[in-house]
């Protein structure tokens, strides 16, 4: 069902951020107005190192490393507390163009395998001492902290309402939705909303910002009284499914309309569009118009979801069984670029560059991406698309860290 | 044999025994309590085996749990007030529910807005899905004046609630059926625990640097003992208990300190305080509850900056022990941070209600002990 062609190496390139050998995500990319793309390079499953954030341009095809988190907020990656090890789904940017962004946990502390955020919530040495807002000025290259927002809580997922000068944040591990006002320097928690796990949020011109429940029951927080609203739909799923870990993953907006394509996280991940104006959401099926649910254990990954200056969405897929257990080696195996297979243990199908009509709903697989004998695995969080309609996509996990850049054809 | 990493993630979590979650409501029946309508403040067992709940916030929440296997559901019977922050419940010997329900006065020289309701389930029948009928709750004259009041205790053997006038500290009794209010004096000055606790029918409590004192209703007056409650050394002048459960059996008291999160048992045949730890690193012990088979279980638990805990602790072998965090994947995933009311089935089964955004009630079946 798949095209099993390689999508030709002039249209497709692999771009490593080979400064960070031994960081192993990339859980954030952010492309600016001018073109610039900064990126969040993170640390899952290496103790005691901190996140980067980096920038690219594609005009000059060079990589920039920014900030190193440790120096930014002052906490070090031998402190013995989890590090400022993520830089998770927060890089935004102020209508001054500064970026804003925040760090976030799970990295473990120096020399330990794992860390268990409930298990070490309140623990005196090894809790995460919070997650850090920074800014960073382009023009001076300067990054500094402004502050931990609130003690034990990484920030999963934060964006901006330009308007107001409000960030919309949601944390970790114990999922509180928070608004924190850049001007007045307020915080205000609007308390727990779902178990654990959020990652996505997105806003409509009026400001009011969106995501779901455990569930996928869609609410959002509104503009001005900043009350949650549950709005009564829920996104797709399987019929035997009760919606439960079906959650807001990858949004796109269409541009011009209020409206927003997405897909739902991982096992059956499907992919949905939602009017904002009418608050109707649409199953638009699996990857690729696959309507039938794989049977378990098989799951699709669905990713890097972006409008193309063409008006095509794109996104990457992959299908395949997850691995039954992650190495997790510290330090991690040797990136080897003669080898040519990136985790091997994972039994997946490469991945897959989709283009979909959303006129037509015909979607169109561009492909196997892979370039200079790196290929993507089809596991991507973020798709972003510059001003001359370059497509970017990351691979969330691999070490080195990389993204790939997609140069459609002209249309 | 050491666990698996991955296993770390999730080992916090209860393990002995089991943990269910119910939302409010009759599961995929009844629409639960909304989410900043649901924070529960207090579970009381009724006379009828059931337990009766009731939550604060935007507008506060009768519930009632009937925890049976043929009918295991939550019921709202319904709402008491609206703009609630904080309130209590006690249950007669008739098995008529009573609570009292506050909010924040508008302005400084505002009165409390304050309501006082009673709950007859005699009357009305909440049964199964196939016939299911809510209830009526009915507002009754609040006795309180608009004075700000401590939690409750209340005995049964009088159908009399204690409680303390805020913030002078002024004991009063209230007589369920009459309403009328009857003060003892200020039980002590200075920094005085919000909780009070029946003993055989004699109300106990912990004054200024916690010092235990006793009033017996008999005599009406109120008199220090020479027990004081633990707490870390200099500490004493702000100590206060947050949480106290009676066993009757055992004739002890057993607590938790606000300030160290210390668990400590009264023994009153002997007259003595006995500090037994703290369960875990957190603070303070939120509430107790002591187990049909004489165990007492209780939730530690920084509120707001912290994960609470579930722990035990057995008289007979003088085990504390964290039991974890409670967690359940039936009926669906929930990991519970914050728990302020707790109390125990007529099963033996621990109930717990959460204060958050979003709470539910969580079920703890202790396990069944090995011969």
């Amino acid at each position: 069902m798949y095209n099993q062609t390689v999508i030709p190496p002039d249209r497709v390139a692999v771009k490593v951020l080979d400064r960070l050998p031994r960081h192993d995500t990339i859980w954030d990319m952010r492309m600016m107005p001018d073109d610039t793309l900064y990126i969040g390079a993170c640390v899952e499953h290496t103790s005691g190192m901190s996140a980067w954030l980096c920038s690219y341009r594609h005009d000059t095809g060079k990589i920039e490393y920014l900030a190193d988190m440790a120096d930014v907020t002052g906490e070090r990656n031998d402190s013995g507390h989890p590090t400022q090890g993520k830089i998770h789904f927060s890089l935004c940017y102020d209508n001054d163009g500064l970026i804003y962004g925040a760090t976030h946990c799970t990295t473990p502390p120096k020399g330990e395998a794992s860390w268990p955020p409930f298990s070490m919530y309140c623990d005196p040495i090894r809790s995460f001492p919070g997650a850090y807002l920074f800014v960073h000025d382009p023009k001076t290259r300067d990054t500094r902290s402004l502050g931990i927002l609130t003690p034990h809580e990484g920030i999963r997922v934060m964006v901006m309402d330009r308007d107001r000068n409000l960030l919309h944040i949601t944390t970790y591990p114990k999922c509180h939705y928070l608004i924190y006002d850049l001007k007045k320097k307020t915080l205000k928690d609007l308390g727990r909303f779902a178990h654990l796990h959020q990652l996505a949020l997105f806003l409509d011109r009026k400001g009011n910002a969106y995501t779901t429940d455990s569930f996928g029951r869609l609410f959002r927080v509104t503009a001005d009284t900043h009350r949650i609203e549950n709005l009564g739909v829920q996104l797709p799923h399987a019929p035997f499914r009760s919606g439960e870990h079906n959650i807001l993953w990858q949004v796109a907006r269409q541009p011009s309309r209020e409206v927003v394509y997405g897909a739902t996280y991982v096992r059956d991940a499907r992919m949905f569009r939602y009017d904002m104006e009418t608050n109707e959401m649409t199953d638009l099926g699996l990857a690729c118009g696959r309507r039938e649910p794989l049977p378990i254990p098989e799951e699709v990954a669905i990713g890097g979801m972006t409008f193309g200056k063409d008006g095509f969405l794109y996104y990457t897929t992959a299908e395949g069984r997850e691995p039954e257990d992650l190495p997790r080696s510290n330090p991690p195996p040797p990136f080897d670029p003669e080898a040519k297979q990136e985790f091997p243990w994972r039994r997946r199908t490469p991945g897959h560059l989709i283009r979909y009509n959303v006129e037509t709903g015909d979607a169109e697989d561009l492909g196997v991406v892979t370039s200079e004998g790196i290929p993507f695995n089809g596991r991507s969080c973020h798709g972003m698309t510059d001003s001359t309609g370059n497509i970017y996509f990351n691979q969330s996990t691999g070490t080195p860290p990389r993204f790939y850049v997609y140069s459609p054809e002209r249309i | 044999m050491a666990r698996k990493r991955l296993d770390l993630w999730s080992a916090s979590f209860v393990e002995e025994g089991y943990v269910v979650v119910r939302e409010l409501g009759f599961e995929g029946i009844l629409k639960p309590v909304p989410d900043e309508e649901s924070a529960i403040l207090s579970l009381v067992p009724g006379t009828d085996g059931k337990i009766y709940g009731l939550t604060h916030g935007r507008k506060s929440h009768l519930f009632v749990y009937n925890n049976v296997a043929v009918e295991d559901c939550v019921v709202p019977i319904g709402i008491t007030a609206e703009d609630v922050s904080g309130g209590d419940l006690f249950c007669t010997s008739k098995g008529i529910v009573y609570g009292v329900v506050w909010g924040e006065p508008a302005g400084e020289d505002e009165p409390l807005p304050m309501t006082m309701f009673r709950y007859d389930p005699c009357r009305d029948l909440v049964s199964s899905e196939m016939a299911m009928i809510f209830g009526r709750i009915e507002e009754i004259p609040c006795p309180f004046a608009g004075r700000r009041i401590s939690k409750l205790a209340f005995d049964p053997s009088r159908d009399t609630a204690y409680g303390l006038f805020l913030p002078d500290n002024v004991l009063f009794a209230l007589e369920a059926d009459s309403g009328n209010v009857t003060e003892f004096g200020r039980v002590s000055e200075g920094i005085v625990s919000k909780m009070l606790c029946l003993a055989d029918g004699v109300v106990y409590g912990a004054g200024d640097g916690g010092a235990v004192f006793r009033m017996d209703p008999a005599r009406g007056k109120i008199e220090k003992t020479a027990m004081t409650l633990p707490c870390g050394k200099g500490k004493w002048y702000v100590n206060e208990a947050s949480a106290l459960a009676y066993d009757p059996p055992s004739r002890t008291i057993y607590g938790g300190t606000l300030l160290d999160g210390l668990f400590f048992k009264i023994e009153l045949e002997r007259e003595r305080v006995v500090c037994v730890g703290g369960p875990t690193e957190q603070r303070p012990i939120r509430c107790l509850t002591v187990g049909r088979d004489g165990k007492v279980f209780g939730i530690s638990g920084e509120p707001k900056t912290g994960v609470c805990h579930l722990f035990r602790y057995d008289p007979e072998t003088s085990d504390l022990r964290d039991l974890g965090i409670p967690h359940s994947t039936i009926v669906k995933c929930w990991t519970a941070h914050e728990i302020d009311a707790m109390c125990t089935n007529r099963n033996g089964h621990i109930v717990m209600g959460e204060n958050d955004r979003m709470s539910h009630l969580l079920v703890y079946y202790p396990p069944v002990e090995a011969r």
